[in-house]
C-alpha cells in the first residue's frame, strides 16, 4: 500500500513536468524501489549474487588448476616421448604419444561438453583414435543434477530469478486494483509495460555486469597464454543478455495476460521448464532417433572393410602393395627392391599410413556429417527453446562445443600423419642395409611439438548465424507480444 | 463454484466438534474428486505427465534395445571366433590343415592373444527402463584384449555424441524426479490460500471443523489421485515393455514405495506451506523455490563441494605415469624381465623359439612381457587414483541424504542397474577377469604351449557379481521416512497455530 501511495502522489506531481520518456523512467524507478523494499526480492538477489560470485571464483580457480595441469602434463608427455629408449622408429610410432586438449579461458563461463568429451588423443601408428579420458565417467550419477558453475547459473537460475522478481509485475496491480488509479492519472498501458520491463531489465543488467565484468577482470589475471578478445567477451555476454531479455518479455507478457499472480507464476514456471529442461531433452532424443551414430563396432567394421584391400605398411604381398612397389621401382628406374637406394619398408609404411589416414578421415567425416544433421534438429528445436540456440553459441565461443572437439581431433590427425611420416621416412632414409635399425633421442627431439591453432572467432560467428537469427526472432517477437498484451489489459 | 456450494453446505451441516465423520469424509472425497476432474488445468497436467511418461519409457526401451543388441552381437562374435579356433585346432590335429605362421597357427598363444578376445558384460536389469542413469557414458560390454593395457583401464567406450550426454536422455526417472514434484506443487499450492482470497475461508472457519484437517483431506485426495495415476501408468508401461513384475516383485515394490515417499514429501511440504497461511502467489513462490532448492541448488552445491573437498589430480597424470613406467622398463629391460620370471617361474621356458625375437612367437612374448611389466609397475598409482575417485563418489553418496531428489535419483538408478556404482564395479570386475585370463594365456604363450580345443572350450568365463553392488533401499527408506516425520511434526505444530489464528 505504501508503494501505491508513492505511486499515485508522485505521478500527480510528475505528469505535468516530465515528458513521456521520463515517465517510463519514473515507472521503472518506482518498480525498482518496490523491489528493493521487498524482503523476498532482496533475499533472492543476494542469494543469486553470492552464488554468482562464488561460482565465478571457483570456476576461475578450476580453470587455473586445469591450465597448470595441462601445461605440466604437456611437458611430461613430451619428456616421455623424448626419453624413450633407442628403438625402431616404427616401434616408437606404435608406442606413440599424446596430445592434450587445451582449455580456452571462456570455458570458465561455459564448460559445455568438456566433462563428457575426452581430454587427450593418443597418436600412434595405423589408427586414428578418438579423444579419451572422459571426466564425467569419474563422477557419481549425482553430477547429472548439474554443477554450480556460471554457465549453470546463467542458463537455469537467472531466468528463474527473473521470473520470481517479475511474475506479479502486472498481476499485483490488477489484484490491488492500483492499475485503475494509474490509468486515471494518464499513464498509458504501453508505457507502464515498458517501465516495468525496464525495471526488470535494470535488475538483470546489474547481475549481468557483475558476472561478465568480474569474469573479464579475473581472466586477465589468470596469466594464460591464450588471449580472449573483447569482441568474444561481448559476443558471449551479448547472447546471454538477449536470453534474459526474452525471459523478461515473456514475464511481462504472461503477467499482463494472467488474472492472478498464482496463474502468472504457474504459467511462467511451466514455460521455464519447457524451455530449459524438456525441449533440450526431447531434441536430444529427436536428434538421436533421426540421425543415430553407428555403434563403435559398426564404425570400426566399416573402416576395416575399406582398409582390407588397401595399403598397409606391414603387408608386402597384397595387390595394393604390389602396385605401390612397381610405382616406386619405376620412379627410381630399378628392377628390384634391393636395388633401391632407400629402405623400401619405410616407404611402404609411410604410404600405408597416408592411405589408412584417408580411410579414417572419410569415416570420421561421415560421423561429423551425421552430427551436422543432428545439429539441424537442435536448430529447429531452437525455435521452440531459445536456451538451445544460446547454449550452442555459448559453448562454441567458449570452445567447449562439439565443433571445437572435431576441430581439435582433425588437427591432431593431421599432426599424427606428419608425425608418422617423419618416423617412417627416417627408416626409409637410414635403414637401407642395416640389420636392426634403431633411432634415439636425436630423432625423437626433431619431431615438432603439436601446436594447436584455435578456430578464429569470425568462423564461429559465421557458423552460428542461424542461432543468432533464432535468438533475435525470439527477442523481437516476445517483446511485441509483451507490449501488445499489456495494451489489452482489461482493467474493469 | 458449484462444488464449493455443495462442500460448504456439507460443512455447515457437520455437527462434530472439529472431526469429520466417515460419512462426511466420503461426501467430501466424492465432491473433491468431482471438482478435481472438472478442473481443466489439473487434467492438463496429468495429460502432460502421461505423454512424457510414455515418451520417456519408449525412449529408454529403445535405448537399451540397441545396447542389448550390441552386447548380443559381441557375444556371438566371441563364440564364433572360439568355435572357429576349436575347429581349426581339430583340423590341425587330424592333419587336415597346415599353418606356417604363429599368428595363424590355431594352437599358438599368439593366435589366441590377437584373434580371440574375451568379452565382459554388465547384464541388463529388468527395470533398466526406468533410468538410463550413467548408461549413456559407458558401454555395457568391454573387450578384453591382451595386447594393449586398455583392458586394465577403468573405461569402456561407445560412440555417443557428448551433446546427448550433456542434455541427458528423457527417461522415467527424469519425469519422476523433476516434473512430478512440480505437478504436485502446482496442483496443491493454493488449497487454503484460494479459500482465503475468495473469502470462503471465513465460512469454513465458522463451522465446527478444524481447518487443517479440511486442508489435509483435500490435499490427500489430490495426492492419492496423482499417486494412483502415476502407479497405474507406470505399471502399464512396465508391463507394456515386457518387465516381469511377478518375478521382480521385490524391485517393483521398492519402486512403488520410493515413488510414494517422494510424492508424499512434496505433498507434505505443500501442506506445510498451506498451513503457514501465505497468499497463493507467495505460497507458490516458496514451494517453487523449495523445488529449485532441493532439485537444483542442493545437488549442484553437493557436487561442487565434493570436488572441492575431494580434489583428484588429472587423469592425464595417470597416462603420463604409464608412459614413464614403460620408458623406465624399456631402459632397464633385462633386469625387469629377470624380475618378471622370478615372479612367474612357471612362465619361464628353455624353448629357443620363445627367446628368438626374429620369429613372431619370440617377438610377441617380448612385446607382451613389456606391456605386462609396464602395467604392473603402473597399477599401484592407477589403483590409488581409482581409490580417490571412489572416495569422492562415496562422499557424495553420503551427502545425497540432504536432498530427497538425490536420494530417489540414486534409488532409481540402483533399481535400473545403471548407477555409476554398477558401471564402476563392472569395470573393476572386468579388470580382475582380464588379470585372471592373462595369467592363463601368458603361461601358455610364454612357454610355447600348444593350446588344445578342450582348453579353448574351457577358457575362463566372466560373470558379473551383483552382490558387489549393494543396494541402498533400506537406507533410502529410513531417510525418506525421517524427512516425512520432520515435515509431519512441523505440520502438526503449524496446524495448532493455524487453528488458533482462525479462531482469533
Amino acid at each position: 500500500m505504501q508503494y501505491d501511495c508513492i505511486c499515485s502522489s508522485s505521478f500527480k506531481k510528475a505528469l505535468p513536468r516530465f515528458n513521456k520518456g521520463l515517465m517510463i523512467g519514473h515507472i521503472a524507478k518506482h518498480e525498482l524501489r518496490r523491489h528493493v523494499r521487498n524482503g523476498r526480492v532482496r533475499t533472492l538477489l543476494y542469494v543469486t549474487i553470492v552464488m554468482l560470485v562464488a561460482s565465478l571464483i571457483l570456476s576461475f580457480r578450476d580453470y587455473r588448476v586445469a591450465n597448470d595441469q595441462y601445461m605440466a602434463n604437456l611437458s611430461a608427455a613430451r619428456a616421455n616421448w623424448e626419453s624413450q629408449s633407442e628403438k625402431d622408429p616404427h616401434d616408437a610410432a606404435h608406442d606413440g604419444t599424446y596430445v592434450i586438449k587445451p582449455i580456452y579461458p571462456l570455458a570458465m563461463i561455459d564448460k559445455g561438453i568438456n566433462q563428457f568429451s575426452g581430454q587427450v588423443v593418443h597418436l600412434g601408428a595405423h589408427e586414428r583414435k578418438q579423444s579419451t579420458l572422459n571426466e564425467a565417467k569419474d563422477n557419481s550419477g549425482m553430477f547429472r543434477f548439474g554443477e554450480l558453475t556460471p554457465g549453470f547459473i546463467l542458463t537455469y537460475l537467472v531466468p528463474l530469478l527473473l521470473i520470481f522478481l517479475g511474475y506479479n509485475t502486472f498481476t499485483e496491480e490488477k489484484e490491488k486494483q492500483t492499475i485503475r488509479l494509474l490509468l486515471v492519472q494518464g499513464v498509458s498501458l504501453s508505457k507502464l509495460a515498458v517501465g516495468k520491463w525496464l525495471a526488470l531489465f535494470l535488475q538483470m543488467i546489474v547481475l549481468w555486469i557483475l558476472l561478465f565484468a568480474g569474469a573479464f577482470i579475473i581472466s586477465q589475471s589468470v596469466g594464460s597464454s591464450i588471449l580472449v578478445s573483447v569482441s568474444e567477451w561481448l559476443a558471449l555476454g551479448g547472447i546471454y543478455l538477449f536470453y534474459f531479455v526474452i525471459f523478461i518479455n515473456l514475464i511481462v507478457w504472461v503477467s499482463a495476460k494472467a488474472s492472478t499472480s498464482g496463474v502468472s507464476l504457474t504459467t511462467l514456471l511451466t514455460i521455464w521448464i519447457i524451455i530449459t529442461l524438456i525441449i533440450p531433452k526431447v531434441s536430444t532424443n529427436l536428434a538421436g532417433w533421426s540421425h543415430p551414430f553407428p555403434t563403435l563396432q559398426t564404425f570400426r567394421d566399416n573402416i576395416n572393410e575399406d582398409q582390407a584391400n588397401g595399403l598397409n605398411g606391414h603387408n608386402f604381398w597384397n595387390e595394393a602393395a604390389q602396385d605401390f612397389k612397381q610405382k616406386v621401382l619405376d620412379q627410381y628406374g630399378v628392377e628390384t627392391v634391393e636395388d633401391l637406394p632407400i629402405a623400401y619398408g619405410g616407404l611402404l609404411l609411410a604410404e600405408g599410413e597416408k592411405y589408412e589416414s584417408e580411410i579414417y578421415t572419410k569415416h570420421f567425416d561421415l560421423l561429423q556429417s551425421q552430427y551436422e544433421k543432428q545439429r539441424t534438429i537442435y536448430r529447429w528445436c531452437g525455435i521452440l527453446s531459445p536456451m538451445l540456440s544460446v547454449k550452442f553459441f555459448s559453448m562454441a565461443i567458449a570452445r567447449t562445443d562439439y565443433g571445437f572437439l572435431w576441430h581439435f581431433e582433425d588437427e591432431a590427425e593431421k599432426y599424427r600423419v606428419a608425425f608418422n611420416t617423419t618416423l617412417n621416412m627416417n627408416i626409409a632414409e637410414n635403414a637401407k642395409g642395416v640389420d636392426q635399425y634403431t633411432a634415439g633421442r636425436e630423432l625423437w627431439s626433431t619431431i615438432p611439438r603439436f601446436d594447436y591453432a584455435w578456430q578464429p572467432s569470425q568462423s564461429i560467428l559465421n557458423n552460428h548465424l542461424v542461432e543468432f537469427a533464432s535468438i533475435f526472432l525470439w527477442a523481437g517477437l516476445s517483446f511485441l507480444l509483451a507490449i501488445f498484451f499489456s495494451r489489452k489489459i482489461k482493467v474493469i | 463454484m458449484g462444488w464449493f456450494k455443495l462442500s460448504a453446505s456439507h460443512f455447515l451441516q457437520s455437527k462434530n466438534q472439529g472431526n469429520l465423520s466417515v460419512k462426511d469424509i466420503r461426501n467430501t472425497v466424492r465432491l473433491e474428486l468431482i471438482q478435481l476432474y472438472r478442473n481443466k488445468a489439473f487434467l492438463g497436467l496429468l495429460f502432460v505427465l502421461l505423454v512424457l511418461m510414455i515418451l520417456a519409457a519408449w525412449n529408454t526401451h529403445q535405448y537399451f534395445l540397441i545396447k542389448k543388441t550390441e552386447v548380443t552381437t559381441q557375444l556371438n562374435l566371441v563364440t564364433e571366433n572360439d568355435l572357429r579356433l576349436v575347429s581349426e585346432i581339430d583340423s590341425l590335429n587330424n592333419e587336415l590343415a597346415t599353418y606356417e605362421s604363429s599368428y595363424t597357427l590355431p594352437t599358438s598363444g599368439v593366435r589366441l592373444t590377437y584373434n580371440n578376445h574375451r568379452l565382459t558384460w554388465l547384464p541388463f536389469s529388468p527395470f533398466s527402463i526406468i533410468a538410463i542413469g550413467q548408461g549413456d557414458l559407458y558401454s555395457n560390454y568391454k573387450k578384453i584384449v591382451l595386447y594393449f593395457n586398455s583392458s586394465y583401464e577403468m573405461n569402456s567406450e561407445e560412440l555417443v555424441s557428448p551433446l546427448e550426454q550433456l542434455f541427458g536422455q528423457l527417461d522415467l526417472a527424469f519425469v519422476w524426479i523433476y516434473l512430478l514434484p512440480l505437478i504436485i506443487l502446482l496442483t496443491s499450492f493454493n488449497v487454503l490460500s484460494l479459500e482465503r482470497e475468495t473469502g470462503r475461508l471465513k465460512l469454513i472457519a465458522s463451522q465446527p471443523i478444524m481447518v487443517w484437517r479440511w486442508v489435509l483431506l483435500k490435499l490427500s485426495i489430490r495426492f492419492l489421485s496423482i499417486f494412483v495415476f502415476i502407479i497405474v501408468i507406470s505399471t502399464f508401461l512396465l508391463l507394456a515393455f515386457d518387465v516381469d513384475l511377478v518375478d521382480n516383485f521385490n524391485v517393483f515394490l521398492q519402486l512403488l514405495v520410493t515413488l510414494l515417499l517422494y510424492s508424499a514429501f512434496w505433498f507434505l511440504l505443500s501442506f506445510l506451506i498451506n498451513l503457514a497461511g501465505f497468499s497463493s502467489g507467495k505460497s507458490l513462490i516458496i514451494l517453487a523455490s523449495g523445488w529449485v532448492f532441493f532439485v537444483f541448488l542442493l545437488p549442484s552445491t553437493v557436487n561442487l563441494l565434493a570436488k572441492e573437498m575431494n580434489a583428484i589430480p588429472s587423469r592425464l597424470e595417470i597416462i603420463n605415469h604409464h608412459q614413464a613406467m614403460y620408458n623406465e622398463m624399456e631402459n632397464n629391460l633385462e633386469v625387469e624381465l629377470d624380475q618378471l620370471y622370478e615372479r612367474h617361474p612357471d612362465w619361464q621356458s628353455d624353448d629357443p623359439v620363445t627367446m628368438d625375437l626374429s620369429n613372431s612367437t619370440g617377438w610377441n612374448i617380448n612385446y607382451l612381457a613389456k606391456q605386462y611389466i609396464a602395467q604392473i609397475k603402473h597399477q599401484t598409482v592407477a589403483g590409488d587414483y581409482e581409490h580417490q575417485v571412489e572416495s569422492r563418489n562415496n562422499w557424495i553418496e553420503v551427502f545425497r541424504v540432504i536432498s530427497p531428489s538425490m536420494i530417489v535419483q540414486s534409488a532409481f538408478s540402483d533399481m535400473a542397474g545403471t548407477s555409476g556404482k554398477h558401471y564402476r564395479s563392472f569395470l573393476k570386475q572386468s579388470q580382475e577377469y582380464a588379470h585372471e585370463y592373462r595369467q592363463f594365456v601368458f603361461k601358455g604363450l610364454f612357454t610355447n604351449h600348444s593350446f588344445t580345443s578342450g582348453e579353448i572350450r574351457n577358457l575362463p568365463i566372466f560373470e558379473f557379481d551383483f552382490r558387489r553392488v549393494p543396494g541402498t533401499f533400506k537406507q533410502d527408506f529410513v531417510i525418506m521416512l525421517a524427512y516425512l516425520m520432520v515435515l509431519l511434526i512441523l505440520c502438526f505444530t503449524l496446524s495448532k497455530r493455524t487453528h488458533k489464528t482462525l479462531n482469533n
